[in-house]
């Protein structure tokens, strides 16, 4: 038989068996269940209240935080800059673009982890990327920096560094009336004869 | 099976690289088809020649077939696969000056560049043309901006507009492909012309 013949009796028959194929759905940006799983036990995607508070100190442009309540709860204590999409519009085609992105760095929020872990999970597994968690929600926002504990006598070093930190962040936050002193007498440094250079020899 | 190269995890320069490699293949496909000879081009009009019609076709043919199968296999994602945004009134216009240039000129932008590449004046001339086209094209664009962007349907498929599946649509082409083919075989007998390969 001739060559080309048979090249289109071939060509032919791989055609038909295509043409009965299923159309396939396959997406490499969308994760599946597993690796979902794997981010979640990472808490890669978590961002700390001392770090949003570092973000919103340093004025990060590529930060934008949004608020995942309802209008009502968000008009009440809205963080500096947030912008409020409610769960329900979240995913509707013209607010889908607040997370469909890669330039921002977006930051979702709720009372607590859940509300917005939720509309994180469902922006993951639509394959939508830079979007983060804050840590513990606004509770946690409140009670690490908004008012942070004075730490105990016995705490270590850093978590007084930490506390200092704190803060100075809520006092960036609220105003300067709010400064907590703290009511430790500052410890004098005790001044020791400083040990003498052996001089000479080889040095 | 995963995908063959996950674009996203590779670097823009790896990703450059594969461009070249497979730009490579492309000029050298071309060139051994006999694409720098604008005879063998030109023949695609007048009958006495239907390479053109064959390499272009047998192209889409396997490229058809191996993302079909490959999207079956799970080895290729066809939702980031980019599809050519279709505005029809630039296809249209645009289709037709290409039409024109074809013929007048020779070549198509892709085999200009091969036969440039061998040292063809005229593939120099075509060249130099076609810039000096982009240029103009760039620097009036305000004029024909409104033109150009009229009537935007993004990156439609044939299978979608058709309401049929991509497979059919597959099988649809081949057997259109098949048939052209022996068509243009009974072509090239009926216009022959003395051998065009030569140098006059």
């Amino acid at each position: 038989m001739n060559a080309r013949v048979i090249l289109s009796i071939v060509v032919l028959a791989l055609g038909g068996v295509a043409a009965m194929l299923p159309n396939a759905k396959n997406s490499s940006l969308e994760l599946n269940e597993k690796a979902l799983h794997q981010e979640l036990l990472l808490s890669s995607h978590f961002v700390t209240a001392d770090e949003l508070a570092d973000l919103l100190i340093n004025q990060d442009p590529s930060l934008q935080l949004i608020d995942v309540r309802t209008i009502e709860e968000a008009k009440k204590d809205p963080l500096p800059g947030a912008i409020n999409i409610p769960l329900d519009s979240m995913f509707s085609p013209d607010k889908n673009f607040y997370l469909d992105q890669t330039v921002m760095k977006n930051i979702l929020y709720s009372e607590d982890d859940q509300l917005a872990t939720q509309v994180w999970m469902i922006a993951r597994q639509k394959g939508y990327k830079n979007n983060y968690l804050l840590q513990g929600g606004l509770r946690a926002w409140k009670n690490n920096i908004i008012n942070p504990k004075y730490p105990e006598q016995t705490a270590s070093k850093a978590a007084f560094e930490l506390y200092e930190k704190r803060a100075a962040a809520s006092q960036y936050f609220t105003g300067a009336e709010k400064v907590i002193k703290p009511k430790v007498a500052p410890i004098i440094p005790i001044q020791r004869r400083q040990k003498k250079k052996v001089q000479g020899g080889c040095s | 099976m995963g995908p063959i190269i996950p674009v996203y995890e590779i670097s823009t320069e790896l990703n450059f690289l594969v461009a070249f490699l497979i730009g490579l293949g492309f000029g050298f496909a071309l060139e051994q088809a006999g694409f720098s000879s604008s005879r063998k081009l030109a023949g695609m009009f007048y009958g006495y020649d239907t390479t053109v019609l064959k390499v272009f076709f047998t192209a889409a043919i396997t490229g058809m077939l191996g993302l079909t199968f490959m999207n079956y296999l799970g080895m290729i994602d066809m939702s980031i696969v980019y599809v050519n945004e279709y505005y029809i009134e630039s296809a249209i216009i645009g289709g037709v000056i290409m039409g024109i240039g074809f013929i007048v000129g020779g070549f198509c932008p892709g085999t200009s560049v091969c036969a440039a590449a061998i040292g063809k004046k005229d593939a120099w001339a075509f060249l130099g043309g076609s810039l000096i086209g982009i240029l103009l094209f760039g620097e009036t664009y305000n004029w024909w901006k409104d033109i150009y962007t009229k009537n935007f349907l993004g990156g439609v498929k044939l299978s979608d507009t058709l309401g049929i599946s991509d497979g059919f649509l597959v099988l649809l082409i081949i057997v259109a492909a098949i048939m052209m083919f022996w068509v243009g075989e009974w072509a090239e007998k009926k216009f022959k012309r003395p051998d065009i390969t030569k140098e006059m």
